[in-house]
């Protein structure tokens, strides 16, 4: 074995890996908040909606669930840039990481929403309530009891999944890493200060996820 | 500016078909290892033997929060320093052994842990031995409950490989993408490399998504 650590190249490039740490929980963030909309709103219409876009719906989650992120992500920023259109690479990247999470959430939220009872529309049709109040007090809150868990699981994909961001040079975690390396010719130390920084993030959602759901448990 | 369909074939599909090829191979080779090395460590961490157990946790754990590309990375750079020359292919294949392997472990232990006590205890009851008992009653019952995850994760896989390209293997993503950076309509590019996947990906989430609705109506019945 002739590897040397070097462990002080960590202090020496601090500042690069805070702002790529910075960079990679404000992804995840912003593309948590974005998706969890898009993916209400596609599960919405594929269990209520009209048949023209229920056909939308399911080709737009079938699609994104059977190609890689990768590929959607060039097809967004190549494809974006051919006609002129130029934004930013990070908005790039967080409307990739919204598209595609969005189709998985969309369809946790639609297997939570079909497992209400339907006694329970009924019900609330009875009492008088409109189809939105129905969906807002009385589907959504029990819906979101049940989706809790799969959707902490898919967000871990997503703040996972921001490390692919590298690939259009975005100074995330991976990518910084990659630099640092470059430069100082320590992979462990940097990759390990990366890995390190992913799993603390992803440690973070879990206990989100955990005060959230007890939150909203029935059991008090 | 007219083109004829066969200059169009030579410049954009010809390339992308031999990466498509490339894909393939890498999705052969990891997909069976994989499955292998999942199929194994699953047992072992179900076996419960003392230390061995903890170790397996400890991998799955620490794979499942790490991004693929990060383990990339790490195989692809740091096993040079041992003085094991990697190329971007093996380095494709190891990394993603180590990465889809803890969730096929994960899949697998959960499967046999899902069988009823009740059979373990009969299979001692007859006085089948350790290999009997998983041979003839757990294995048989379990696969059927594994199956669909591990068909989920096989898209993972799949879907996986796409990552490799950015260690240099020229498989069908990175053809996209010299072909995007060379000037051809990125759209069509990427719309046909997303049909490659496609075609891989959409059968096997579909039968994967009816043996699941399949097995969660007998369970509610």
């Amino acid at each position: 074995m002739n590897y040397v650590f070097h462990w002080s190249i960590i202090s020496r490039y601090s500042d690069y890996f805070y702002i790529a740490l910075y960079n990679t929980f404000l992804l995840s963030v912003i593309s948590i908040f974005l998706a969890s909309i898009v993916g209400v709103v596609f599960a919405v219409i594929k269990t209520t909606g009209i048949r023209s876009l229920k056909m939308i719906a399911r080709t737009y989650v079938v699609t994104i669930r059977s190609t890689p992120l990768l590929v959607q992500l060039y097809f967004i920023y190549f494809g974006l840039s051919y006609i002129n259109i130029n934004i930013p690479s990070f908005w790039c990247g967080v409307l990739a990481l919204t598209l595609n999470s969005g189709a998985y959430v969309a369809e946790i939220v639609r297997a939570g929403l079909e497992s209400i009872p339907i006694g329970q529309i009924e019900a609330s049709s009875a009492l008088g309530l409109r189809k939105l109040q129905t969906m807002r007090y009385i589907i959504l809150p029990q819906t979101l009891r049940k989706v809790i868990k799969p959707l902490t699981g898919q967000f871990t994909y997503l703040i996972k999944d921001t490390s692919i961001l590298a690939a259009i040079g975005i100074y995330e975690l991976t990518n910084t890493a990659n630099i640092i390396h470059a430069r100082t010719f320590r992979p462990i130390e940097s990759f390990g200060i990366a890995l390190a920084c992913y799993l603390f993030l992803n440690l973070i959602l879990m206990i989100g996820s955990k005060i959230i759901e007890q939150r909203v448990s029935l059991q008090k | 500016m007219e083109e004829s369909a066969i200059g169009l074939f030579d410049r954009v599909v010809a390339p992308l078909g031999t990466g498509f090829c490339y894909t393939i191979w890498l999705f052969l080779a990891a997909s069976i290892l994989s499955l292998l090395v999942g199929f194994f460590a699953g047992l072992i961490k179900n076996y419960r033997l003392p230390i061995i157990h903890y170790l397996i946790t400890g991998y799955v754990t620490i794979v499942r929060g790490t991004p693929f590309l990060l383990v990339l990375f790490i195989i692809y750079y740091v096993l040079p320093f041992f003085n094991i020359m990697v190329s971007s292919f093996a380095a494709g294949v190891l990394a993603l052994i180590i990465h889809e392997g803890a969730y096929i472990t994960e899949i697998v232990c959960g499967g046999i842990e899902s069988i009823d006590k009740g059979q373990l205890e009969a299979s001692y009851a007859l006085g089948l031995n350790y290999f009997q008992k998983m041979r003839y009653v757990i294995l048989p019952q379990a696969i059927k409950i594994m199956l669909p995850p591990l068909a989920g994760q096989m898209v993972l896989l799949i879907k996986a490989t796409s990552i490799v390209s950015l260690i240099g293997l020229v498989e069908v993503t990175r053809v996209g993408r010299q072909l995007a950076q060379r000037g051809e309509n990125p759209f069509l590019v990427f719309a046909l490399v997303g049909v490659f996947y496609f075609i891989i990906c959409y059968p096997v989430i579909d039968v994967s998504d009816r043996l699941e609705r399949r097995f969660s109506q007998k369970n509610n019945d």
